[in-house]
Protein backbone atom coordinates (compact mmCIF):
# COMPACT_ATOMS: atom_id res chain seq x y z
CA UNK A 1 0.00 0.00 0.00
CA UNK A 2 1.26 3.44 -0.90
CA UNK A 3 1.07 5.37 2.37
CA UNK A 4 0.98 8.83 0.81
CA UNK A 5 -1.80 7.73 -1.45
CA UNK A 6 -3.66 6.18 1.45
CA UNK A 7 -3.33 9.41 3.45
CA UNK A 8 -4.69 11.30 0.48
CA UNK A 9 -7.50 8.78 0.26
CA UNK A 10 -8.49 9.13 3.91
CA UNK A 11 -8.07 12.91 3.83
CA UNK A 12 -10.95 13.10 1.42
CA UNK A 13 -13.46 11.95 4.01
CA UNK A 14 -16.18 14.58 4.34
CA UNK A 15 -16.14 16.79 7.42
CA UNK A 16 -19.72 15.82 8.24
CA UNK A 17 -18.70 12.15 8.51
CA UNK A 18 -15.69 12.98 10.67
CA UNK A 19 -17.89 15.02 12.97
CA UNK A 20 -20.49 12.27 13.11
CA UNK A 21 -17.81 9.74 14.08
CA UNK A 22 -16.81 11.73 17.14
CA UNK A 23 -20.33 12.77 18.12
CA UNK A 24 -21.01 11.08 21.46
CA UNK A 25 -24.73 11.05 20.69
CA UNK A 26 -24.39 9.55 17.23
CA UNK A 27 -24.92 6.04 18.52
CA UNK A 28 -27.37 6.22 21.38
CA UNK A 29 -27.25 3.16 23.58
CA UNK A 30 -30.37 1.27 24.42
CA UNK A 31 -32.37 3.19 26.98
CA UNK A 32 -32.56 1.82 30.44
CA UNK A 33 -36.35 1.75 30.17
CA UNK A 34 -35.91 -0.84 27.44
CA UNK A 35 -34.20 -3.08 29.97
CA UNK A 36 -37.01 -2.66 32.49
CA UNK A 37 -39.69 -3.21 29.90
CA UNK A 38 -38.15 -6.39 28.57
CA UNK A 39 -39.26 -8.63 31.47
CA UNK A 40 -42.72 -7.11 31.34
CA UNK A 41 -42.96 -7.74 27.61
CA UNK A 42 -41.74 -11.27 28.16
CA UNK A 43 -44.40 -11.79 30.82
CA UNK A 44 -47.13 -10.53 28.51
CA UNK A 45 -45.89 -12.82 25.78
CA UNK A 46 -46.02 -15.76 28.16
CA UNK A 47 -49.69 -15.12 28.83
CA UNK A 48 -50.54 -15.62 25.19
CA UNK A 49 -48.03 -18.36 24.64
CA UNK A 50 -50.26 -21.39 25.12
CA UNK A 51 -52.90 -20.05 22.77
CA UNK A 52 -50.26 -19.35 20.16
CA UNK A 53 -48.76 -22.77 20.69
CA UNK A 54 -52.03 -24.58 20.02
CA UNK A 55 -52.83 -22.32 17.11
CA UNK A 56 -49.45 -23.12 15.64
CA UNK A 57 -50.06 -26.83 15.67
CA UNK A 58 -53.44 -26.50 14.05
CA UNK A 59 -52.12 -24.63 11.02
CA UNK A 60 -49.34 -26.47 9.18
CA UNK A 61 -47.18 -24.50 6.75
CA UNK A 62 -44.88 -21.55 7.16
CA UNK A 63 -45.80 -19.70 10.33
CA UNK A 64 -44.27 -16.60 11.88
CA UNK A 65 -43.54 -17.02 15.56
CA UNK A 66 -41.82 -15.28 18.39
CA UNK A 67 -38.53 -16.51 19.77
CA UNK A 68 -40.36 -17.53 22.95
CA UNK A 69 -42.79 -19.65 20.97
CA UNK A 70 -39.85 -21.37 19.28
CA UNK A 71 -38.32 -21.97 22.70
CA UNK A 72 -41.42 -23.91 23.76
CA UNK A 73 -40.70 -26.22 20.83
CA UNK A 74 -37.16 -26.74 22.05
CA UNK A 75 -35.44 -24.28 19.72
CA UNK A 76 -33.37 -21.51 21.23
CA UNK A 77 -32.22 -19.46 18.27
CA UNK A 78 -31.98 -16.21 20.17
CA UNK A 79 -28.97 -17.00 22.38
CA UNK A 80 -26.53 -17.78 19.56
CA UNK A 81 -27.72 -14.75 17.63
CA UNK A 82 -27.40 -12.43 20.62
CA UNK A 83 -23.80 -13.56 21.04
CA UNK A 84 -22.84 -12.57 17.50
CA UNK A 85 -20.46 -9.63 17.22
CA UNK A 86 -22.56 -8.15 14.44
CA UNK A 87 -24.46 -4.95 13.79
CA UNK A 88 -27.58 -6.84 14.69
CA UNK A 89 -30.74 -5.37 16.10
CA UNK A 90 -32.43 -8.36 17.74
CA UNK A 91 -35.81 -6.70 17.41
CA UNK A 92 -35.60 -7.02 13.64
CA UNK A 93 -34.95 -10.77 13.69
CA UNK A 94 -37.95 -12.70 12.38
CA UNK A 95 -38.66 -16.22 13.59
CA UNK A 96 -40.77 -18.87 11.95
CA UNK A 97 -41.34 -22.57 11.46
CA UNK A 98 -40.87 -23.62 7.86
CA UNK A 99 -41.62 -26.75 5.92
CA UNK A 100 -38.68 -27.62 3.66
CA UNK A 101 -37.37 -30.60 1.72
CA UNK A 102 -38.47 -32.16 -1.53
CA UNK A 103 -41.70 -33.38 0.03
CA UNK A 104 -42.11 -30.39 2.34
CA UNK A 105 -41.89 -32.84 5.18
CA UNK A 106 -39.09 -31.33 7.27
CA UNK A 107 -40.28 -28.67 9.70
CA UNK A 108 -37.41 -26.44 10.78
CA UNK A 109 -37.15 -23.53 13.15
CA UNK A 110 -35.85 -20.50 11.32
CA UNK A 111 -34.51 -17.05 12.15
CA UNK A 112 -33.77 -14.51 9.47
CA UNK A 113 -31.79 -11.38 10.12
CA UNK A 114 -29.82 -8.71 8.33
CA UNK A 115 -26.46 -7.55 9.47
CA UNK A 116 -24.10 -5.17 7.71
CA UNK A 117 -26.27 -5.50 4.63
CA UNK A 118 -26.05 -9.29 4.60
CA UNK A 119 -29.25 -11.31 4.93
CA UNK A 120 -28.71 -14.47 6.93
CA UNK A 121 -30.96 -17.46 7.43
CA UNK A 122 -30.34 -19.59 10.49
CA UNK A 123 -32.14 -22.92 10.74
CA UNK A 124 -32.34 -25.60 13.41
CA UNK A 125 -33.99 -29.00 13.19
CA UNK A 126 -34.41 -31.66 15.87
CA UNK A 127 -33.34 -34.96 14.36
CA UNK A 128 -31.39 -38.03 15.37
CA UNK A 129 -29.40 -38.07 12.13
CA UNK A 130 -27.56 -35.28 10.29
CA UNK A 131 -29.56 -33.82 7.42
CA UNK A 132 -29.21 -31.14 4.80
CA UNK A 133 -31.58 -28.38 5.83
CA UNK A 134 -29.88 -25.62 3.84
CA UNK A 135 -32.55 -25.65 1.14
CA UNK A 136 -29.85 -24.37 -1.20
CA UNK A 137 -30.03 -27.00 -3.88
CA UNK A 138 -27.11 -28.44 -5.78
CA UNK A 139 -23.73 -27.30 -4.64
CA UNK A 140 -20.39 -27.56 -6.30
CA UNK A 141 -17.57 -29.63 -4.90
CA UNK A 142 -16.16 -26.51 -3.35
CA UNK A 143 -16.91 -27.57 0.19
CA UNK A 144 -15.10 -28.50 3.32
CA UNK A 145 -15.92 -30.66 6.31
CA UNK A 146 -14.24 -30.17 9.65
CA UNK A 147 -14.68 -32.04 12.86
CA UNK A 148 -14.48 -30.26 16.20
CA UNK A 149 -15.78 -31.36 19.59
CA UNK A 150 -17.42 -34.41 17.96
CA UNK A 151 -19.33 -32.07 15.69
CA UNK A 152 -19.06 -32.36 11.93
CA UNK A 153 -19.09 -28.91 10.37
CA UNK A 154 -19.61 -28.45 6.65
CA UNK A 155 -18.85 -25.29 4.76
CA UNK A 156 -20.29 -25.17 1.28
CA UNK A 157 -20.25 -22.61 -1.49
CA UNK A 158 -23.12 -23.19 -3.86
CA UNK A 159 -23.11 -22.58 -7.58
CA UNK A 160 -25.79 -19.93 -7.08
CA UNK A 161 -23.52 -17.69 -5.02
CA UNK A 162 -24.83 -18.69 -1.60
CA UNK A 163 -22.65 -20.08 1.12
CA UNK A 164 -23.74 -22.09 4.06
CA UNK A 165 -22.27 -23.66 7.12
CA UNK A 166 -24.10 -26.60 8.61
CA UNK A 167 -23.35 -28.69 11.62
CA UNK A 168 -24.99 -31.45 13.58
CA UNK A 169 -24.89 -31.52 17.34
CA UNK A 170 -25.30 -35.11 18.57
CA UNK A 171 -25.67 -33.96 22.17
CA UNK A 172 -28.78 -31.91 21.48
CA UNK A 173 -29.73 -33.93 18.40
CA UNK A 174 -30.04 -30.74 16.42
CA UNK A 175 -29.04 -29.99 12.87
CA UNK A 176 -28.02 -26.36 12.34
CA UNK A 177 -27.49 -24.37 9.19
CA UNK A 178 -26.46 -20.76 8.63
CA UNK A 179 -26.66 -19.46 5.09
CA UNK A 180 -26.33 -16.18 3.22
CA UNK A 181 -25.79 -14.88 -0.26
CA UNK A 182 -22.26 -13.95 0.65
CA UNK A 183 -18.72 -15.18 0.35
CA UNK A 184 -17.91 -18.22 2.43
CA UNK A 185 -15.45 -16.32 4.66
CA UNK A 186 -18.20 -14.02 5.91
CA UNK A 187 -20.64 -16.84 6.60
CA UNK A 188 -17.95 -19.03 8.16
CA UNK A 189 -16.81 -16.25 10.47
CA UNK A 190 -20.38 -15.63 11.63
CA UNK A 191 -20.91 -19.37 12.10
CA UNK A 192 -17.67 -19.53 14.07
CA UNK A 193 -19.16 -17.25 16.74
CA UNK A 194 -22.45 -19.18 16.74
CA UNK A 195 -20.57 -22.43 17.21
CA UNK A 196 -18.62 -20.95 20.09
CA UNK A 197 -21.87 -19.86 21.73
CA UNK A 198 -23.22 -23.38 21.30
CA UNK A 199 -20.13 -24.80 22.97
CA UNK A 200 -18.31 -26.00 19.86
CA UNK A 201 -14.74 -24.72 19.58
CA UNK A 202 -13.51 -25.01 16.01
CA UNK A 203 -10.05 -24.90 17.42
CA UNK A 204 -8.41 -23.74 20.61
CA UNK A 205 -7.70 -20.17 19.64
CA UNK A 206 -5.43 -18.83 22.38
CA UNK A 207 -6.88 -16.46 24.95
CA UNK A 208 -6.28 -12.87 23.97
CA UNK A 209 -6.29 -13.56 20.23
CA UNK A 210 -8.14 -11.05 18.11
CA UNK A 211 -8.89 -10.29 14.46
CA UNK A 212 -10.18 -13.85 14.29
CA UNK A 213 -11.53 -14.84 10.91
CA UNK A 214 -12.31 -18.08 9.12
CA UNK A 215 -12.20 -18.81 5.45
CA UNK A 216 -12.15 -21.51 2.87
CA UNK A 217 -9.31 -21.36 0.36
CA UNK A 218 -7.85 -23.54 -2.33
CA UNK A 219 -4.20 -24.56 -1.98
CA UNK A 220 -2.38 -27.08 -4.12
CA UNK A 221 -5.68 -28.31 -5.49
CA UNK A 222 -7.03 -28.99 -2.02
CA UNK A 223 -9.93 -27.28 -0.29
CA UNK A 224 -8.43 -25.83 2.85
CA UNK A 225 -10.06 -24.48 6.00
CA UNK A 226 -8.29 -21.34 7.16
CA UNK A 227 -8.25 -19.66 10.53
CA UNK A 228 -6.51 -16.32 10.98
CA UNK A 229 -5.83 -14.56 14.23
CA UNK A 230 -3.48 -12.08 15.79
CA UNK A 231 -1.85 -12.53 19.16
CA UNK A 232 0.54 -10.04 20.73
CA UNK A 233 1.04 -8.38 17.36
CA UNK A 234 1.91 -11.59 15.55
CA UNK A 235 -0.37 -12.77 12.78
CA UNK A 236 -1.02 -16.50 12.61
CA UNK A 237 -2.62 -18.51 9.81
CA UNK A 238 -3.74 -22.04 10.54
CA UNK A 239 -4.75 -24.34 7.70
CA UNK A 240 -6.25 -27.79 7.68
CA UNK A 241 -7.36 -29.97 4.80
CA UNK A 242 -8.42 -33.57 4.31
CA UNK A 243 -6.45 -35.64 1.84
CA UNK A 244 -6.33 -39.24 0.69
CA UNK A 245 -2.71 -38.91 -0.41
CA UNK A 246 -0.52 -40.50 2.25
CA UNK A 247 2.85 -40.55 0.49
CA UNK A 248 5.79 -38.70 2.01
CA UNK A 249 6.65 -35.87 1.59
CA UNK A 250 3.14 -34.66 2.28
CA UNK A 251 1.66 -31.58 0.66
CA UNK A 252 2.41 -28.12 1.98
CA UNK A 253 -1.01 -26.46 2.41
CA UNK A 254 0.33 -23.23 3.92
CA UNK A 255 0.01 -21.47 0.57
CA UNK A 256 3.28 -19.80 1.45
CA UNK A 257 5.87 -19.85 -1.32
CA UNK A 258 8.61 -18.00 0.55
CA UNK A 259 12.12 -19.43 0.51
CA UNK A 260 13.15 -20.35 4.05
CA UNK A 261 16.73 -20.46 5.25
CA UNK A 262 16.49 -23.25 7.79
CA UNK A 263 14.52 -26.46 8.01
CA UNK A 264 14.19 -29.18 10.62
CA UNK A 265 12.06 -32.29 10.91
CA UNK A 266 10.30 -32.59 14.23
CA UNK A 267 7.08 -33.91 15.84
CA UNK A 268 3.72 -32.45 16.72
CA UNK A 269 1.88 -35.00 18.82
CA UNK A 270 2.43 -38.26 16.97
CA UNK A 271 2.77 -36.53 13.64
CA UNK A 272 5.92 -35.85 11.69
CA UNK A 273 6.27 -32.13 11.14
CA UNK A 274 8.45 -30.03 8.87
CA UNK A 275 9.44 -26.71 10.39
CA UNK A 276 10.87 -23.81 8.40
CA UNK A 277 12.35 -20.52 9.56
CA UNK A 278 13.30 -17.38 7.69
CA UNK A 279 15.81 -14.68 8.55
CA UNK A 280 13.03 -12.09 8.42
CA UNK A 281 11.49 -13.66 11.52
CA UNK A 282 8.66 -15.51 9.82
CA UNK A 283 8.23 -19.25 9.96
CA UNK A 284 5.90 -22.12 9.28
CA UNK A 285 5.34 -25.66 10.35
CA UNK A 286 3.45 -28.25 8.34
CA UNK A 287 2.35 -31.66 9.56
CA UNK A 288 0.23 -34.60 8.51
CA UNK A 289 -2.04 -36.67 10.72
CA UNK A 290 -2.16 -39.85 8.70
CA UNK A 291 -4.90 -41.62 10.69
CA UNK A 292 -7.77 -39.30 9.70
CA UNK A 293 -5.85 -38.09 6.61
CA UNK A 294 -5.62 -34.46 7.64
CA UNK A 295 -2.94 -31.99 6.59
CA UNK A 296 -2.09 -28.99 8.74
CA UNK A 297 0.01 -25.87 8.51
CA UNK A 298 0.69 -22.97 10.81
CA UNK A 299 2.50 -19.82 9.74
CA UNK A 300 3.52 -16.82 11.80
CA UNK A 301 4.73 -13.56 10.34
CA UNK A 302 7.30 -12.60 12.96
CA UNK A 303 9.22 -13.71 16.04
CA UNK A 304 9.15 -17.27 14.76
CA UNK A 305 11.44 -19.91 16.18
CA UNK A 306 11.11 -23.62 16.77
CA UNK A 307 9.72 -23.23 20.26
CA UNK A 308 7.18 -20.54 19.33
CA UNK A 309 5.86 -22.45 16.33
CA UNK A 310 5.61 -25.80 18.10
CA UNK A 311 4.06 -24.25 21.17
CA UNK A 312 1.32 -22.54 19.17
CA UNK A 313 0.77 -25.59 16.94
CA UNK A 314 0.26 -27.85 19.93
CA UNK A 315 -2.04 -25.28 21.47
CA UNK A 316 -4.43 -25.04 18.54
CA UNK A 317 -4.13 -28.54 17.13
CA UNK A 318 -6.54 -31.10 18.49
CA UNK A 319 -5.79 -34.58 17.14
CA UNK A 320 -8.94 -36.02 15.64
CA UNK A 321 -8.16 -39.44 17.08
CA UNK A 322 -7.79 -37.89 20.51
CA UNK A 323 -3.99 -37.68 20.68
CA UNK B 1 -27.81 24.03 18.82
CA UNK B 2 -25.61 25.31 21.60
CA UNK B 3 -22.58 23.59 20.07
CA UNK B 4 -23.21 25.07 16.63
CA UNK B 5 -23.56 28.55 18.07
CA UNK B 6 -20.31 28.12 19.97
CA UNK B 7 -18.42 27.13 16.85
CA UNK B 8 -19.98 29.90 14.82
CA UNK B 9 -18.99 32.45 17.41
CA UNK B 10 -15.48 31.04 17.47
CA UNK B 11 -15.25 31.40 13.70
CA UNK B 12 -16.63 34.94 14.00
CA UNK B 13 -13.90 35.78 16.49
CA UNK B 14 -11.30 34.41 14.08
CA UNK B 15 -12.78 36.48 11.27
CA UNK B 16 -12.60 39.52 13.55
CA UNK B 17 -8.91 38.68 14.23
CA UNK B 18 -9.69 38.51 17.94
CA UNK B 19 -6.87 36.61 19.63
CA UNK B 20 -9.18 35.35 22.36
CA UNK B 21 -10.44 32.95 19.68
CA UNK B 22 -7.27 30.92 20.15
CA UNK B 23 -7.71 30.44 23.88
CA UNK B 24 -11.36 29.54 23.34
CA UNK B 25 -10.38 27.07 20.65
CA UNK B 26 -7.88 25.50 23.05
CA UNK B 27 -10.44 25.44 25.85
CA UNK B 28 -12.90 23.56 23.69
CA UNK B 29 -10.78 21.43 21.41
CA UNK B 30 -7.39 20.94 23.04
CA UNK B 31 -8.28 17.48 24.35
CA UNK B 32 -9.57 16.36 20.95
CA UNK B 33 -6.44 17.61 19.19
CA UNK B 34 -4.20 15.99 21.76
CA UNK B 35 -5.97 12.67 21.37
CA UNK B 36 -5.59 12.75 17.58
CA UNK B 37 -1.93 13.71 17.54
CA UNK B 38 -0.97 11.39 20.41
CA UNK B 39 -2.08 8.43 18.32
CA UNK B 40 0.38 9.41 15.61
CA UNK B 41 3.29 10.90 17.53
CA UNK B 42 4.83 8.98 20.43
CA UNK B 43 6.82 11.94 21.76
CA UNK B 44 4.86 14.32 24.06
CA UNK B 45 6.93 17.31 22.92
CA UNK B 46 6.05 16.61 19.30
CA UNK B 47 2.39 16.33 20.27
CA UNK B 48 2.43 19.68 22.05
CA UNK B 49 4.22 21.40 19.17
CA UNK B 50 1.88 19.84 16.67
CA UNK B 51 -1.21 21.04 18.52
CA UNK B 52 0.25 24.53 18.84
CA UNK B 53 1.04 24.50 15.13
CA UNK B 54 -2.57 23.55 14.52
CA UNK B 55 -3.77 26.72 16.25
CA UNK B 56 -1.34 28.80 14.18
CA UNK B 57 -2.53 27.15 10.97
CA UNK B 58 -6.13 27.77 11.94
CA UNK B 59 -5.39 31.41 12.75
CA UNK B 60 -3.80 31.82 9.31
CA UNK B 61 -6.44 29.87 7.45
CA UNK B 62 -9.61 31.42 8.92
CA UNK B 63 -10.36 33.76 7.24
CA UNK B 64 -10.61 33.28 4.31
CA UNK B 65 -11.64 29.67 5.03
CA UNK B 66 -15.03 29.22 6.65
CA UNK B 67 -15.25 25.57 7.66
CA UNK B 68 -18.65 23.94 7.78
CA UNK B 69 -17.55 21.83 10.73
CA UNK B 70 -14.94 23.40 12.97
CA UNK B 71 -14.03 20.20 14.89
CA UNK B 72 -13.63 18.21 11.65
CA UNK B 73 -11.53 21.01 10.16
CA UNK B 74 -9.33 21.22 13.25
CA UNK B 75 -8.99 17.43 13.36
CA UNK B 76 -7.93 17.29 9.74
CA UNK B 77 -5.31 20.00 10.17
CA UNK B 78 -3.94 18.41 13.35
CA UNK B 79 -3.84 14.96 11.78
CA UNK B 80 -2.05 16.19 8.66
CA UNK B 81 0.51 18.10 10.74
CA UNK B 82 1.09 15.06 12.91
CA UNK B 83 1.53 12.80 9.91
CA UNK B 84 3.97 15.29 8.38
CA UNK B 85 5.93 15.38 11.65
CA UNK B 86 5.83 11.62 11.89
CA UNK B 87 7.17 11.19 8.35
CA UNK B 88 9.89 13.72 9.07
CA UNK B 89 10.88 12.08 12.34
CA UNK B 90 11.08 8.52 11.16
CA UNK B 91 10.64 7.07 7.76
CA UNK B 92 11.89 3.72 8.94
CA UNK B 93 9.80 2.04 11.60
CA UNK B 94 6.10 2.60 11.99
CA UNK B 95 5.03 2.30 15.56
CA UNK B 96 2.24 4.69 16.44
CA UNK B 97 -1.34 3.76 17.25
CA UNK B 98 -2.69 5.13 13.98
CA UNK B 99 -0.03 3.52 11.83
CA UNK B 100 -0.74 0.25 13.63
CA UNK B 101 -4.36 0.71 12.60
CA UNK B 102 -3.22 1.29 9.01
CA UNK B 103 -1.45 -2.05 9.10
CA UNK B 104 -4.78 -3.74 9.73
CA UNK B 105 -6.04 -2.19 6.54
CA UNK B 106 -2.92 -2.91 4.57
CA UNK B 107 -3.62 -6.56 3.94
CA UNK B 108 -7.00 -5.65 2.53
CA UNK B 109 -5.62 -3.21 0.01
CA UNK B 110 -4.36 -4.05 -3.41
CA UNK B 111 -0.60 -4.20 -3.91
CA UNK B 112 1.23 -0.88 -4.22
CA UNK B 113 1.44 0.63 -7.63
CA UNK B 114 4.38 2.60 -9.01
CA UNK B 115 4.55 6.23 -7.84
CA UNK B 116 4.06 7.63 -11.29
CA UNK B 117 0.79 5.73 -11.59
CA UNK B 118 -0.24 6.67 -8.08
CA UNK B 119 0.38 10.35 -8.76
CA UNK B 120 -1.86 10.17 -11.76
CA UNK B 121 -4.85 9.17 -9.69
CA UNK B 122 -7.37 11.94 -9.56
CA UNK B 123 -8.02 13.21 -6.05
CA UNK B 124 -11.66 13.75 -6.94
CA UNK B 125 -12.03 10.03 -7.59
CA UNK B 126 -10.84 9.38 -4.04
CA UNK B 127 -13.19 11.98 -2.64
CA UNK B 128 -16.22 10.59 -4.44
CA UNK B 129 -15.31 7.00 -3.73
CA UNK B 130 -14.53 7.15 -0.01
CA UNK B 131 -17.53 9.30 0.83
CA UNK B 132 -19.89 7.27 -1.29
CA UNK B 133 -18.52 4.10 0.26
CA UNK B 134 -18.81 5.37 3.81
CA UNK B 135 -22.33 6.70 3.27
CA UNK B 136 -23.40 3.30 1.95
CA UNK B 137 -22.38 1.67 5.23
CA UNK B 138 -24.53 1.51 8.33
CA UNK B 139 -24.04 4.45 10.65
CA UNK B 140 -22.47 2.22 13.25
CA UNK B 141 -20.05 0.56 10.81
CA UNK B 142 -19.07 3.98 9.45
CA UNK B 143 -18.42 5.40 12.90
CA UNK B 144 -16.33 2.40 13.98
CA UNK B 145 -14.32 2.60 10.75
CA UNK B 146 -13.53 6.30 11.02
CA UNK B 147 -12.77 6.14 14.74
CA UNK B 148 -10.32 3.31 14.05
CA UNK B 149 -8.72 4.36 10.79
CA UNK B 150 -9.07 8.13 10.76
CA UNK B 151 -8.79 9.00 14.43
CA UNK B 152 -6.67 5.95 15.29
CA UNK B 153 -8.70 4.89 18.32
CA UNK B 154 -8.08 1.45 19.74
CA UNK B 155 -10.73 -1.28 19.67
CA UNK B 156 -11.09 -0.84 23.44
CA UNK B 157 -11.61 2.92 23.11
CA UNK B 158 -14.27 2.48 20.43
CA UNK B 159 -15.97 -0.24 22.45
CA UNK B 160 -16.05 1.97 25.51
CA UNK B 161 -17.15 5.19 23.84
CA UNK B 162 -19.81 3.54 21.69
CA UNK B 163 -21.09 1.22 24.45
CA UNK B 164 -20.71 -1.97 22.43
CA UNK B 165 -18.62 -5.09 22.91
CA UNK B 166 -15.07 -5.29 21.58
CA UNK B 167 -16.06 -8.31 19.52
CA UNK B 168 -18.78 -6.31 17.84
CA UNK B 169 -16.31 -3.55 16.94
CA UNK B 170 -13.78 -6.08 15.61
CA UNK B 171 -16.39 -7.89 13.58
CA UNK B 172 -17.77 -4.68 12.12
CA UNK B 173 -14.27 -3.44 11.18
CA UNK B 174 -13.43 -6.78 9.61
CA UNK B 175 -16.54 -6.69 7.48
CA UNK B 176 -16.12 -3.05 6.52
CA UNK B 177 -12.51 -3.70 5.48
CA UNK B 178 -13.70 -6.58 3.32
CA UNK B 179 -16.36 -4.43 1.72
CA UNK B 180 -13.84 -1.63 1.16
CA UNK B 181 -11.48 -4.04 -0.55
CA UNK B 182 -14.27 -5.33 -2.80
CA UNK B 183 -15.38 -1.79 -3.61
CA UNK B 184 -11.82 -0.71 -4.40
CA UNK B 185 -11.32 -3.71 -6.64
CA UNK B 186 -14.64 -3.09 -8.36
CA UNK B 187 -13.70 0.53 -9.06
CA UNK B 188 -10.15 -0.41 -10.06
CA UNK B 189 -8.66 1.90 -7.43
CA UNK B 190 -5.18 0.92 -6.36
CA UNK B 191 -3.73 2.21 -3.09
Amino acid sequence: MNEKLFDLFMNNVDASLLEEAMDPNALPGKSSIHRYLRPAIAACLCIGLLAAFFHMHQTPGSSALTSQELATLGYDLTSPLESLPLDLDMETVSYSMEYIGAANDIRVAQATFTSDGTEYTCRAYKTDTPQDISGIGTSSDDGLTLTADNTAISLVRSDSGDSYVSWYSPETETQWCLSAREDSATVMTTAYYMLMCLGVELTDVPAGADNISCNIVSVSGLTVGELNFTLDGTHYTYHTAPTSEVAYPFADISGDTKTYTSHITTKIGWCTAELYLSEDGSGKVIWFDIAPGLLYSLTMDRDADEEALLSMAEQIYTPVQGG
Amino acid sequence: MHKITDDESLISLLFARDESALSRLAEKYHTLLLSITRRILPDARDVEECVNDTYIRIWNAIPPEHPVSLPAYLSRVARNLALERYTYNSAAKRSSALTDAFEELEEFMLPSCPDNVAEAVNEKIFHDFINSFLKSQTKEARIFFLRRYWYGESIEEISSSCHVSKEKVKSSLFRTRNRLRSALEKEGIVL
